[in-house]
């Protein structure tokens, strides 16, 4: 509110006080709580006020700065500073605002701490309804002080876990938004997930203006979004999993990483509903989807804090239409009921799923590749002719080079591969689905080994032994990615604009070949550490290159 | 006394006889002796026979010429030749010591015919023979001169056929024989004296030299270009000498990069190979039989693993353990495992095929082989 404003406001309070303590005796103090200062300058001049409703927040910015300015600090900052010096009534903390901040900020921070940093935010930043909407709608509806909506940053963020850096920024254009389908993937066998996994899924366009057939076929961009536990360690914890011990955050994921993981590495379904939004809705949800990215950590609790309870309290959040049909009364802990509680709802897209065929064919539904493999199973197994597997995991279990050897021997099977582009695409089948399975197999056993003696540990090591052209190699490309992934998750005022995550990209390239020479040192060194262990980890690598390498040579044979 | 001191004392005493004989005649005597090889041989002095050797002759003081020849066969015979000087009543005595055999004088004469016969008509041996037997009067009156004469006949006559032969090598395009005729020319060796000539063969020499080293810089470079060290080394080289190349000296230090990055890069590969035989050696172990898969699993390290050797982590639903940063590392760690160049842009593009394969596969109308063939 300008600051002229403010002070005709003021002055003609005090005329009317004046007036009415002249008339009515009325003391003046009644008067001056019509018009309420929260906090003014030393001079006695307001900086923020309420109406006599307690409704409407004022705020004289000039002032503000001013203050501010003086006491070397920013006005956020300087608000924080002299919030104990104000008068507050009418201000704090209230039922709302702490079931909110359950779903948008740290958990373990405190909700009053939590609701003063805000609010100074509130009042002092120009783009708080662009990077903090959840909470600018909370404390708009509360206080009311922007008259004009705020044109926002086009592109938001989201730091899309990849599996070749621990860093992934990718920015989501609102308009190239097309539909948000809410994910399931179906149950498993593992007792964690015996109820499956719900996620949301942004179906993002690869043109602001292509067809609705071309957005949903543009999976390699879609971005899913599902509450998951930070893992703080190298090798999960189950305990620690089932009980709650790790931090669950709203991570964003490439939707074809999730396929792969749901459909192809563990033959799990994956049902995708599309969410009835508007454009507006959409546009909305997708900033405060990334307000929660950003900024959420709290509690993972497997029994009722987890997946599905929390995306329904986000979803509660974000959209007035969902507590609508779904109340908050019933909160869904496990994913699979909370789906098809969904499913009967208006507000999603339920008959998409009706003809599983025809899902497949438009995206709504991503079955189990299980059957194909089997598939390719046999054609290969057939055309081998000695049928030398019993089965499809009999397959994947035999040694690579063994696997190889008998393809390259069989020199009849090899004249097919040439000439049959389906035979050949059967044979890449399985030894992709043994790079995914055995990559799996790799990772443990890395895992295991570096849990075994602990990054501090081998870091350390490695410094003694190193060059320090090698350690610092070895420590960027190596440690570097793992220390970032296992380092508490940086937690955000909102969502952060492009200059800021710019600022703190550090990402250094470990592609470079001559990186490539001095990593190459790394296996030594670390096999220094324990010949033994490393033992383990080099076979395994030297395994998922040779399945690698399986690969390439087939898909050679299909281009000779 | 016996018989042979008898004979000595008369023989002394014989000698002295003659010499007295000699002395008192004012007369000289020559006894001339001959060995076993040469008794019988003739004795002529002065050209005029004195019957055959041994042979005390009598003659009077002053110059002779002495020759004492023994018959080998019909061509050759062994000569004895010497003059000496006989002085009044002083006898000499001359050992004969035959020479190895050589013509006599009527095959000398035959011989020396033929080959001045040849000689004329250019046969450069005959030259040189023809030479000899004037240097030496076989056959032939002596003379220096016309020995002289023959033996320059010869060397000529070898100088213009050694030139015409080098000639017709320099026709051929050899190099080196061009520099000769070049010098040939210059000297008048062999051939007409003649500084065009000399510089037309030097001119040609250096246009051959041009071309030899071009198509030599052409070779290089294409072996150069194939990966050779050497030839790249040798490229170098030539540029920094302008060798069938314009000189270069950024370009020779071009090559000589291209020629140590090469030799990191080999030594690179061969490592590598070694380094994957010894791992292969290393994990012979586990290569036999089939439980490659369930020694990891039996290890006991899997996080999780299930029977389906899929899923390392029974969590792994409701929390994220992505593989990232370890496939990191395994890229890191495996570049030098891996046949084909590997980064995680090859490595993404071989997830992406991966994902949607199945679908193409089997479910061409499948939105995700639509979105493998949109993407």
């Amino acid at each position: 509110m300008p600051y002229i404003y403010v002070k005709a406001r003021l002055l003609i309070a005090f005329s009317l006080v004046a007036l009415l303590s002249a008339a009515c005796s009325i003391s003046p103090q009644i008067a001056q709580e019509q018009l309420y200062i929260i906090l003014s300058a030393e001079n006695g001049m307001p900086i923020i006020q309420f109406d006599s409703n307690l409704s409407t927040l004022s705020v004289d910015r000039q002032i503000l700065i001013k203050m501010a300015a003086a006491a070397d600090l920013n006005a956020e900052q300087w608000l924080l500073k002299n919030f104990d010096k104000a008068d507050l009534k009418g201000l704090s903390e209230d039922a709302g605002f702490e079931k909110l901040a359950d779903i948008v900020s740290d958990n373990d921070l405190d909700a009053k701490d939590v609701y003063w940093s805000v609010l100074a935010r509130y009042i002092s930043k120009a783009d708080f309804a662009c990077k903090e909407p959840l909470y600018y709608q909370y404390f708009q509806a509360r206080y009311n002080l922007y008259e004009k909506e705020v044109s926002c940053e086009t592109a938001i963020p989201f730091n899309v876990l990849s599996r070749y850096s621990a860093n992934n920024i990718v920015y989501v254009d609102p308009k190239r938004l097309r539909d948000i389908h809410v994910v399931f993937a179906s149950k498993d066998d593992n007792m964690m997930s015996k109820f499956g996994h719900i996620s949301l899924r942004l179906v993002i366009c690869p043109q602001e203006n292509s067809t609705d057939a071309e957005c949903d076929a543009n999976l390699y961009q879609h971005i899913v979004l599902g509450y998951m536990a930070h893992v703080d360690d190298i090798k999960i914890n189950r305990l620690k999993g089932l009980f709650g011990d790790y931090k669950a955050y709203l991570y964003a994921n490439s939707f074809m990483d999730v396929y792969q993981k749901y459909t192809i590495s563990e033959f799990r379904n994956i049902s995708s509903m599309p969410l009835k939004l508007s454009q507006q809705e959409r546009e909305g949800m997708l900033r405060s989807l990334a307000e929660i990215h950003w900024g959420f950590a709290g509690d993972y609790k497997f029994t009722h804090r987890n997946c599905s309870s929390l995306m329904q309290l986000a979803l509660s959040a974000m959209w007035p239409n969902f507590s609508d049909e779904l109340s908050l009364q019933t909160l869904y802990w496990r994913p699979d009921s909370f789906f098809q509680a969904l499913q009967a709802t208006a507000i999603a897209t339920s008959s998409a799923l009706t003809d599983l065929e025809l899902a497949e064919e438009g995206g709504f539904y991503f079955a189990s590749t299980e059957a194909i493999y089997n598939k390719a199973f046999d054609v290969v197994n057939e055309a081998m002719q000695d049928h030398r597997y019993s089965s499809l995991s009999d397959y994947l279990s035999t040694n690579p080079i063994l696997r190889d050897n008998a393809v390259q021997e069989n020199t009849s099977y090899i004249a097919r591969l040439q000439s049959d582009a389906y035979l050949l695409e059967a044979q890449l089948l399985l030894e992709e689905l043994s790079l995914v399975k055995f990559e799996s197999i790799m990772n443990a056993e890395m895992g295991y080994f570096f849990s075994k003696y602990g990054v501090a540990e081998i870091e350390a090591h490695m410094y003694q032994s190193m060059s320090s052209e090698s350690y610092v190699a070895f420590s960027e490309c190596v440690l570097g990615p793992l220390r970032e992934r296992i380092k508490p998750i940086k937690r955000r005022d909102g969502i952060p604009d492009s200059l800021e995550l710019a600022s703190e990209s550090t990402r250094k390239s470990c592609q470079a070949e001559d990186k490539a020479k001095l990593l190459k040192q790394v296996n030594l060194y670390l096999e220094s550490l324990d010949p033994e262990a490393w033992a383990d980890v080099k076979t395994a690598v030297y395994y998922w290159a040779e399945i690698i390498n399986n690969i390439n040579s087939y898909k050679e044979l299909g281009n000779k | 006394m016996s018989v042979k001191e008898l004979l000595k004392k008369c023989s002394i005493t014989l000698i002295f006889s003659l010499f007295a004989i000699s002395y008192a005649s004012a007369e000289s005597v020559l006894r001339v002796k001959c060995k076993d090889s040469a008794s019988d041989a003739a004795v002529f002095i002065n050209g005029k026979s004195y019957g055959k050797c041994p042979a005390d002759i009598f003659l009077d003081a002053g110059e002779i010429s002495l020759r004492v020849v023994k018959t080998v066969d019909a061509e050759r015979e062994r000569v004895f030749e010497t003059t000496l000087m006989l002085r009044d009543n002083r006898p000499e005595i001359v050992n004969v010591v035959l020479a190895p055999a050589q013509l006599n004088q009527k095959a000398a004469k035959v011989q020396a015919q033929e080959a001045l016969q040849k000689a004329k008509e250019g046969d450069i041996a005959a030259m040189q023979q023809v030479s000899d037997f004037y240097e030496k009067g076989l056959g032939l009156v002596k003379s220096a001169e016309n020995a002289e004469y023959w033996s320059r006949q010869a060397i000529d006559k070898q100088d213009e056929n050694a030139a015409r032969a080098i000639l017709a090598r320099a026709e051929a395009g050899d190099i080196d024989a061009m520099a000769q005729l070049a010098t040939l020319y210059e000297q008048g060796q062999g051939v007409e004296r003649s500084e065009a000539e000399a510089q037309f063969w030097q001119q040609k020499r250096e246009q051959a030299i041009t071309v030899l080293e071009n198509q030599e810089t052409s070779r290089v470079l294409a072996l150069a270009k194939k990966g050779d060290i050497a030839a790249m080394q040798q490229m170098a080289e030539f540029y920094r000498e302008g060798k069938g190349i314009d000189k270069s000296s950024e370009k020779a230090a071009e090559w000589e990069a291209k020629a140590a990055e090469e030799k990191v890069q080999q030594a690179l590969a061969k490592a590598n190979q070694k380094r994957k035989q010894e791992v292969e050696a290393e994990l012979w172990g586990y290569q036999s039989g089939k439980a490659y898969l369930s020694g990891f699993i039996a290890a006991g390290k899997m996080v999780g693993m299930d029977a389906k050797a899929g899923d390392t982590s029974a969590a792994s639903s409701i929390v994220t353990f992505s593989p990232t940063v370890l496939v990191v590392t395994a890229v890191g760690l495996a570049t030098d495992l891996v046949s084909a160049p590997f980064n995680a842009t090859t490595h993404r593009q071989l997830q992406n095929e991966l994902n949607a394969r199945a679908a193409v596969w089997d479910k061409p109308n499948s939105m995700v082989a639509k979105a493998y063939a949109q993407q």
